[in-house]
């Protein structure tokens, strides 16, 4: 077979990037919570599934604009993740593993929750723009794809700045270094812990706004988004914003041209075989320092 | 000890007599058999995460080869049980593609083979969208398959027991808690890690494959599903880690749980178990038996089994 | 070959982020002596214990162990060539028993029988009550797990020793105790590398004292007299 360059370079690149940057937003919450409180936050797409439903339904019962409702859905997200971090999460980070259980608990109960509120039907927003396109070239660039890629990297890139920038932010990245020096400096970890929870699952609910303007979703769906944020988070590394949007862009990238040459049930083989390689040849991600040994 | 041994042989002798007394009520002997796949599994995944530490998440792809390894054996006319049994050899085989991760950090290894498991599950349905058929053998119904299944719970409770009072425990476990001193002490981290991966694989496999059998059907879709992971690991984590008495009781409590929430609160039982099980690890993060016996009735740590 | 010395350091040179941690040391350790090395912070004392232990590799220069070249070895094999060590920092299994931490140490061994009695032999040795087998090593004192430490690196019954500040912020009642146990273990014939900075312990632990600055050995000899020489209480004094 022969494909046209312009089909391969063109087209199917610019879908390609223009889905990993979704997928950067995506982990973003994730690698936040993992690399601030060592958790890794199993119920991570619920999250993400929650914040679709959320805006979903601000945007179906009160008739607001489907981006408005995405940011109406913030406060709820952020409730959502206070609620839990008070509950779940504080008290049981000790190990690595106690707060995985404990997420994996979580999972459970917010896709039961999810399922008896709002069924098992597929769901989407569509927005006035849902079908239309801007022609490039011979490129379609689907408008709706383009507001979440834009989206996306702002949202990314006033994060990275803000962590960079801020007391608040640099006291986050101390956090993340060393908990026990930051606390030793006068540095509140557990309200900063909290907030950073917090901040994780506001993120999680944006990008699952944004899911939900370009696909269908179900509540079962969440498992899937968390296995595409380990992706990326193997390929980032930890606590490393560019990081995790070249590693979207790359997941994006893979996805698409291993779904075009593989045939699209493949496409999240593609995906996990990416990870399993990375692990095994570079285990602190593609992107991220070299390993330290700790003795 | 004595009591001990009376307790097992007590047990041993109840798991063995359930077709009898059921007298051919097929539900009370399906409910033995899946309950003694449950704790096979429970058993075989604490040698890695209970001993070793290393949380595995993806040991529902031992239990889903040994299913299909079932399958495609059956499929090319070879006995059921042999078939079992190259189930459990084909978990091996996966447990040494896996090894590599074990070289990770615990929570890296946790994402390695939480993926893995997804990987293989994915590029299966891809094949076998549906699901295999498995014929059944003459002879060879329920209640043998009870008894199959009873063998291999027997032979990994051993397993475990014999595990706890041998060096390599003490290799698991010291690489488990400090992984430079062991490795000063003149321990291979890697090595010891991989017999415990193969010796839970190959439990996981033949129980993967027993159930298979059993059920005639095997869709990849269920035997690849990472509810043979999790449920393992809540009933390792309720119990706690590291022993052989600790999965035993865990594996009870959560089974006794989880069918009394589906009878009573059968629509919202996901969600009230999700609740319990969150509450179980806040509250006893180490398990019932070092919150309730240890700590609590001060049963001493050595005569815990 | 008569003369073998138990321990050689030769002209070794090792450097960290260019600052020259061990500068052409060289040191001789005889046969069932007992060697203390004292020396200001930073002076290398640790770094040259690593070296001999197999966990850096000196840029220069060599070492032996009863004559035989060691340095480029792993740290796993020189240890089983009968090389103990006792870090500085206190380091125990704290969910294992005291038991098991010391028998861990012997999961490699070659025999298989008699680990239990062997270990339980050395906790007596090492004056480590047996009423504390079961106790998790997490749950001990600070001092008995340096007890514990020191018996674990004692079960392969290594030839040479290395202790790294054994009495360094530890309960006066276990200290006597670890004094007691490696002045046993000198009587008994073992080579042993001691490094302190409590001269009055150090004193009842050795034979021989070392003085180490700048990454060398500047001064070998009686005890007396290497603490009480000038270049000694200079360095110690910064003058």
């Amino acid at each position: 077979m022969i494909f046209p360059l312009e089909v391969l370079f063109g087209q199917l690149l610019v879908g390609a990037i223009l889905l990993g940057g979704l997928y950067s937003l995506v982990t973003i919450g994730l690698a936040l919570i993992f690399g601030v409180m060592r958790i890794l936050n199993i119920a991570h797409g619920e999250f993400i599934i929650f914040g679709a439903y959320t805006a979903y339904w601000i945007t179906s019962l009160m008739g607001v604009d489907p981006l408005l409702a995405i940011v109406l859905a913030i406060p709820v997200s952020a409730f959502l993740g206070y609620i839990v971090n008070r509950l779940l999460i504080r008290g049981v980070t000790k190990s690595f593993d106690a707060p995985i259980v404990s997420s994996f608990g979580l999972l459970l109960i917010m896709q039961a929750s999810m399922l008896i509120a709002w069924t098992g039907d597929p769901r989407s927003i569509v927005t006035p723009f849902t079908a239309e396109s801007i022609h490039v070239g011979p490129v379609l660039l689907p408008i709706i794809r383009l507001i979440a890629f834009a989206v996306s990297i702002t949202i990314l890139t006033l994060l990275y700045i803000f962590l960079s920038k801020t007391y608040l932010g640099r006291a986050i990245r101390a956090i993340s270094q060393d908990s026990e020096s930051a606390a030793t400096l006068g540095i509140p970890v557990q309200k900063i812990q909290t907030f950073t929870f917090v901040l994780s699952t506001v993120l999680a609910g944006i990008s699952g706004g944004l899911v939900a303007l370009l696909l269908s979703f179900q509540p079962t769906f969440g498992p899937e988004f968390l296995l595409k944020s380990f992706v990326v988070l193997a390929l980032a590394g930890v606590g490393n914003i560019p990081g995790v949007i070249a590693g979207g862009l790359i997941l994006g990238i893979g996805e698409s041209y291993g779904s075009f040459f593989l045939g699209s049930g493949l496409r999240n083989v593609v995906a996990y075989a990416m990870l399993i390689i990375l692990l095994l040849a570079r285990p602190r991600g593609l992107f991220g320092g070299r390993a330290v040994r700790e003795v | 000890m004595k009591a001990g041994a009376i307790l097992a042989a007590v047990a041993v002798a109840i798991l063995l007599s359930i077709p009898i007394i059921a007298a051919g009520n097929n539900f009370v002997i399906t409910l033995g058999f899946i309950f003694s796949v449950y704790i096979i599994l429970a058993l075989a995944w604490n040698i890695v995460g209970g001993y070793t530490g290393m949380l595995n998440l993806g040991h529902a792809a031992f239990f889903g080869v040994g299913a299909y390894t079932l399958a495609l054996s059956t499929g090319a006319g070879i006995h059921p049980y042999i078939g079992v049994m190259a189930g459990g050899l084909a978990a091996v085989g996966l447990g040494l593609l896996m090894s590599p991760l074990l070289r990770l950090r615990g929570d890296y290894f946790a994402i390695g083979t939480l993926s893995l498991a997804e990987a293989i599950k994915v590029a299966v349905l891809n094949i076998h969208a549906y699901g295999i058929r498995v014929t059944s053998y003459e002879g060879l119904g329920r209640v043998e398959n009870y008894y199959f299944v009873s063998a291999v719970l027997v032979a990994v409770g051993a397993t475990t027991y014999l595990l706890q009072r041998s060096r390599l425990k003490l290799a698991l476990v010291s690489i488990r808690e400090n992984e430079v001193l062991a490795n000063a002490s003149g321990i291979n981290p890697l090595k010891y890690r991989v017999i415990a991966l193969l010796l839970s694989g190959v439990f996981t496999g033949i129980a993967g494959g027993i159930y298979g059998y059993n059920l005639l059907y095997i869709p990849a879709e269920h035997v690849f599903s990472i509810e043979w992971t999790i449920i393992p690991l809540f009933m390792v984590l309720i119990g706690g880690r590291g022993t052989l008495t600790g999965p035993l009781i865990g594996s009870f409590i959560y089974l006794g749980i989880y069918y009394v929430l589906q009878f009573t609160l059968t629509e919202i039982s996901l969600l009230a178990f999700g609740l319990v099980v969150v509450l179980i690890i806040k509250f006893m993060p180490q398990g019932v038996i070092e919150t309730l016996f240890i700590r609590t009735l001060r049963i001493k740590r050595v005569s815990i089994i | 070959m008569l003369d073998t010395a138990a321990i050689e350091v030769e002209n070794v040179s090792i450097t960290f982020d260019g600052v020259r941690a061990l500068d052409r040391c060289t040191l001789r350790v005889e046969k069932g002596e007992s060697l203390g090395i004292i020396g200001p912070n930073g002076s290398g004392k640790t770094t040259l214990l690593n070296v001999i232990n197999g966990y850096y590799r000196p840029e220069d220069g060599r070492v032996m162990i009863f004559g035989r070249r060691i340095d480029g070895l792993p740290p796993h094999r020189i240890s089983r060539m009968g090389v103990g060590r006792v870090f500085q920092v206190t380091n125990v299994f704290k969910n294992m028993t005291v038991l098991e931490n010391i028998m861990a140490q012997g999961v490699w061994m070659k025999e298989r029988k008699n680990l239990r009695s062997r270990a339980l032999e050395i906790m007596d040795l090492v004056g480590l009550p047996r009423n504390l087998k079961d106790e998790l090593a997490g749950n001990v004192s600070g001092g008995q797990q340096k007890l514990v430490d020191i018996a674990r690196a004692l079960l392969p019954q290594p030839e040479i020793l290395m202790l790294d500040e054994p009495v360094a912020g530890i309960h006066p009642i276990i200290k006597e105790k670890i004094i007691e146990v490696v002045d046993r273990l000198r009587r008994d014939g073992k080579t042993l590398m001691v490094v302190s900075h409590d001269i009055p312990s150090i004193l009842r632990m050795v034979d021989r004292l070392a003085f180490m600055n700048a990454g060398s050995i500047l001064m070998v000899g009686d005890p007396d007299e290497v603490r009480r020489s000038s270049k000694v209480v200079e360095a110690y004094l910064g003058v």
